[in-house]
């Protein structure tokens, strides 16, 4: 089996990388994917909070690295689908304890094993990062409609671009409709213009992503959630199947409400 | 659109704001002194030489005839230059027999007898061949150079440009030609003009001694006339000019910092000094030299 290695990265902290690597993976494996996802944020990790794993957790990525341990070892096997795994990353080390040749290296020994590998990068452009990016083939670079999110997402792509990567396909995390729709925060067509890369998914703002990490069960388990319904559909692109966008505009007004009170469940998002 | 004020490190004066021109008209201002500039051209000029050159090949070697030419490129600067030649003459100067005439190509690079002088002394005391001489294009041709070093030089194409057209088309350095987008982080620093086939995105920069052209959208800043001091004659040209910060010469423009909507439609437009501020218009594609009295 030859594997498919993402790197989901943003440069700035805080736009939901952590969410985005948890939910495309579960996303993945619930289509019956072979998934393991990476944290290499070493110090700071994350990963495996949201995916309610943490106390799961006994070696660690620098421990395969290193050789503590064997590469199974480390690889935590997820509550709520069997396809999924993790490798979470060590706490009381830092970033330089990974070299970009382990990372290549730990790559091609999971390539055999796994259908997608999903490196979750850590905040920044230093070590961290350069680490997540040495192994990956493909990049997601996740944003949020904040300037200065944006402002980050571009010199990454760049980065990236220097790395002789492909051009990477862009999540737009925490979209709020409402304050699209009054013309109060920049929307897809004018983020797509400054950062000229593929749209891979809109994600809107949505308090079941809230409650979900807190829960440690991804989003994208949820059906009636807008959001989770979104990493469904960037899920299905990565893929390869076409999906249209949410339209969200539209899926908080008087019949969205309708059906949630008659009990309608799933499937009846509106496309944009 | 993103538009923001940005401090400047030195005081400023601020200039008036030019009527009926579209885009710039808000805050305009102007360098107070020249010693933050002297210190930001040495600056300049240390990166310029830092610079690491790209896949690109600074000396190329071709046999004219029975002569070996030597072709220097004329976008590297000079002392890198220097270094190229020597690394190049210790690896592949073997074939080469001592006392063997060779040409040296300097495209156009306008060399300074001293240039020429030490370029002389690389090949002649260090590589012991002999130069029978220098071509160059022919609107930098000095013939003060040639009498002073006693090095005869003559022309690259003796059917070249008369004087007059080439001097249309600029006297010193070369154009680059950048063929890609130009994102956050990016870095453009060239002793010329330059032409970015792309946008300039917010954290970019470029910084040229000439004339820049954009095609595409300017949103990061883009600095014009880098190194002169009288930098009149500099313009930057944009399909979309947004700047953050506009630079030619020793002025700077910073964009307006209202929060009103892009304009709904969006013209090509210029940028250049008049009467010590930077004014901006559309630009209908054709380009007059003296525009604005």
């Amino acid at each position: 089996m030859a594997g498919k290695t993402f790197v989901v990265t943003s440069g700035k902290g805080g736009v939901g990388k952590p969410t985005a690597t948890a939910n495309i993976g579960a996303g993945l494996a619930l289509r019956g994917k072979r998934v393991i996802v990476i944290d290499t944020d070493i110090g700071l990790r994350n990963l495996d909070v949201v995916l309610g794993l943490e106390n799961r957790i006994v070696y660690d990525l620098v421990d395969v690295v290193e050789g503590n341990c064997k590469l199974n070892q480390a690889m935590i096997r997820d509550k709520h689908t069997n396809e999924l795994y993790l490798i979470p990353a060590a706490q009381t080390r830092d970033k330089s304890a990974v070299k970009p040749d382990q990372m290549k290296n730990l790559r091609d020994h999971l390539k055999e094993e796994f259908e997608y590998i999903i490196i979750d990068c850590p905040a920044g452009i230093e070590q961290g990062f350069q680490n997540a990016i040495a192994a990956a083939d493909r990049a997601i670079v996740v944003t949020t409609p904040e300037v200065s999110a944006i402002r980050d997402a571009d010199r990454v792509i760049g980065l990236l671009e220097a790395a002789e990567l492909p051009i990477p396909d862009l999540v737009i995390n925490r979209l709020r409709p409402g304050m699209i729709k009054q013309g109060d925060m920049m929307d897809k067509k004018d983020i797509l213009e400054l950062l000229s890369v593929q749209l891979l998914g809109l994600v809107p703002d949505d308090e079941h992503i809230i409650v979900a990490t807190n829960k440690g069960v991804p989003v994208v388990h949820d059906s009636r959630s807008m959001s989770g319904e979104a990493f469904r559909r960037i899920a299905s692109r990565i893929e390869g199947e076409d999906r249209p966008f949410l339209n969200l505009e539209n899926g908080h007004g008087v019949f969205s409400k309708l059906r949630k009170f008659v009990g309608l469940k799933g499937g009846d998002f509106t496309d944009d | 659109m993103i538009r923001g004020k940005v401090n400047s490190p030195v005081p400023l004066i601020r200039t008036f704001s030019h009527e009926g021109r579209k885009g710039f008209g808000g805050i305009l201002q102007e360098r107070k002194g020249e010693a933050k500039l002297a210190m930001w051209k040495s600056d300049w000029s240390d990166r310029l030489t830092n610079q690491t050159l790209l896949d690109r090949e600074a000396i190329r070697v071709s046999g004219r005839g029975r002569n070996v030419d030597f072709s220097l490129d004329d976008t590297v600067p000079i002392d890198q230059l220097e270094e190229h030649l020597r690394q190049h003459l210790e690896r592949n100067g073997d074939w080469l027999v001592d006392g063997e005439a060779v040409t040296i190509s300097v495209g156009r690079r306008v060399l300074k007898p001293e240039d020429l002088m030490r370029i002389r002394q690389i090949f002649e005391d260090e590589f012991h061949l002999k130069i029978a001489g220098f071509r160059c294009e022919p609107e930098i041709l000095e013939r003060e150079i040639s009498e002073e070093t006693g090095v005869p030089i003559f022309l690259a194409h003796p059917k070249g440009l008369s004087t007059p057209k080439a001097k249309a088309i600029r006297q010193a350095g070369t154009s680059l030609l950048v063929k890609n987008s130009c994102r956050s982080g990016t870095s453009i620093l060239h002793d010329g003009d330059v032409v970015v086939l792309g946008d300039v995105n917010p954290g970019a920069q470029v910084i040229a001694t000439g004339d820049i052209i954009i095609l595409g959208a300017l949103r990061g800043i883009a600095h014009a006339g880098a190194n002169a001091t009288d930098a009149t004659e500099a313009f930057i040209i944009a399909f979309v000019l947004r700047p953050l910060q506009l630079r030619i010469g020793r002025y700077i423009g910073t964009a307006p910092t209202d929060n009103g909507k892009e304009q709904a439609t969006v013209v090509p437009e210029i940028a250049r000094v008049s009467g010590h501020s930077i004014v901006v218009a559309p630009f209908t594609g054709k380009f007059q030299r003296n525009p604005m009295p």
